[in-house]
């Protein structure tokens, strides 16, 4: 209940206050959007597995966003144009994983 | 997700430190809201698409810019030269306009149609005994138009290049107005130029002075009124030989 209230409050202020992404940001705002969803989709399914910490959540979350876009901003820097894909490719695998796990605890399947 | 979460969380675990951790869940997801709502909306914008697409779309994306800008920047020239062109053109026909209004304040005037004043003379021909004749008026007309006369007027009726003088003395009509004596003539024009080609030797009142019980006396004026217009003449037969 929470966890769904205070994700429609965020997506409300995002909406409401539609702030300006500054060009400079534009290619790291989706690596971090990435990492959060895989840490949302890895308490999910440490919640259903019965190992949530609400701690280690809060710190992955943002330790996971903040190294993602750092990391591309780094492959940039050092000329690796296509870093946006490694992040994508490892965070799209995990979020597959977490919800294969979360599918088969809630379906047994 | 609260009581489970909080079970596994470890030992030592006070009701106060899970309210706690459930204010930074709802934080962190907030959070997430907000970054998934921020990121959906800029990928509507141009910058945020230009920084994903390819070497090869971004060079072709640049060329139809770069043409794009050529084509309003040629743009512009046309429209400075369309503006210079009418600027140029709106200045010719104020100077058209111009020319355009004097000769018609030229034409009204000569023609009689307005009201005008100006400095001039004013004279007064007395005629008791009925001596004078329509010809004594036209000649002072003729004398005032040689000396630089603009406008004239003969007891009301406004002398223009249509009047005429007629009839016996005594009854004489100016454009076939009938007019009685004495006859008041104002002028228009160089006053004392106007009076002095009165009074040379075999003028106007040289030759009334011949006449017997016939006066007349000249007033120069500063500031002289020729209220009076003429009609518009229409002219039924003549027409102008080359229309403009």
């Amino acid at each position: 209940m929470l966890v769904v209230l205070s994700l429609l409050v965020g997506i409300g202020l995002g909406v409401g206050l539609h702030p300006v992404v500054p060009p400079s940001w534009a290619p790291y705002l989706p690596m971090a959007v990435m990492a959060a969803l895989d840490s949302v989709f890895g308490g999910l399914r440490a919640r259903f597995e019965g190992t949530f910490n609400d701690r280690v959540f809060v710190i992955s979350f943002l330790s996971n966003a903040i190294l993602a876009a750092l990391l591309v901003w780094a492959g940039t820097r050092l000329g690796v144009q296509e870093m946006e894909i490694a992040v994508v490719v490892v965070f799209g695998v995990r979020i597959f994983q977490n919800l294969a796990a979360i599918r088969r605890i809630l379906f047994h399947a | 997700m609260t009581d489970t979460s909080g079970g596994a969380s470890g030992g030592g675990t006070t009701p106060r430190s899970r309210t706690r951790g459930q204010i930074a869940i709802a934080l962190t997801l907030a959070l997430l809201g907000f970054l998934l709502a921020t990121q959906l909306r800029s990928q509507q914008g141009l910058a945020q698409r230009l920084s994903i697409e390819r070497e090869s779309d971004l060079g072709q994306i640049l060329t139809e810019l770069t043409a794009r800008s050529d084509q309003l920047s040629s743009e512009i020239v046309d429209l400075r030269v369309k503006l210079a062109q009418a600027t140029g053109s709106e200045a010719q026909q104020r100077t058209l306009i111009t020319d355009a209004r004097q000769q018609l304040e030229a034409l009204q005037i000569l023609l009689g149609l307005v009201p005008v004043k100006g400095p001039g003379i004013q004279m007064t021909f007395e005629d008791p005994k009925s001596t004078l004749g329509p010809d004594v008026l036209l000649d002072t007309v003729q004398e005032l138009r040689d000396a630089g006369a603009e406008a004239i007027e003969i007891s009301g009726v406004r002398v223009v290049a249509s009047t005429a003088f007629t009839g016996p003395p005594g009854a004489i009509q100016v454009g076939r107005v009938a007019i009685p004596a004495p006859y008041q003539v104002t002028a228009i024009g160089p006053a004392s130029t106007l009076a002095e080609a009165m009074r040379i030797p075999g003028g106007v009142v040289d030759s009334l002075a011949a006449e017997a019980g016939t006066s007349v006396r000249i007033t120069e004026v500063s500031s002289a009124s020729i209220l009076h217009v003429s009609a518009l003449p229409e002219f039924v037969h003549a027409r102008p030989k080359t229309r403009r």
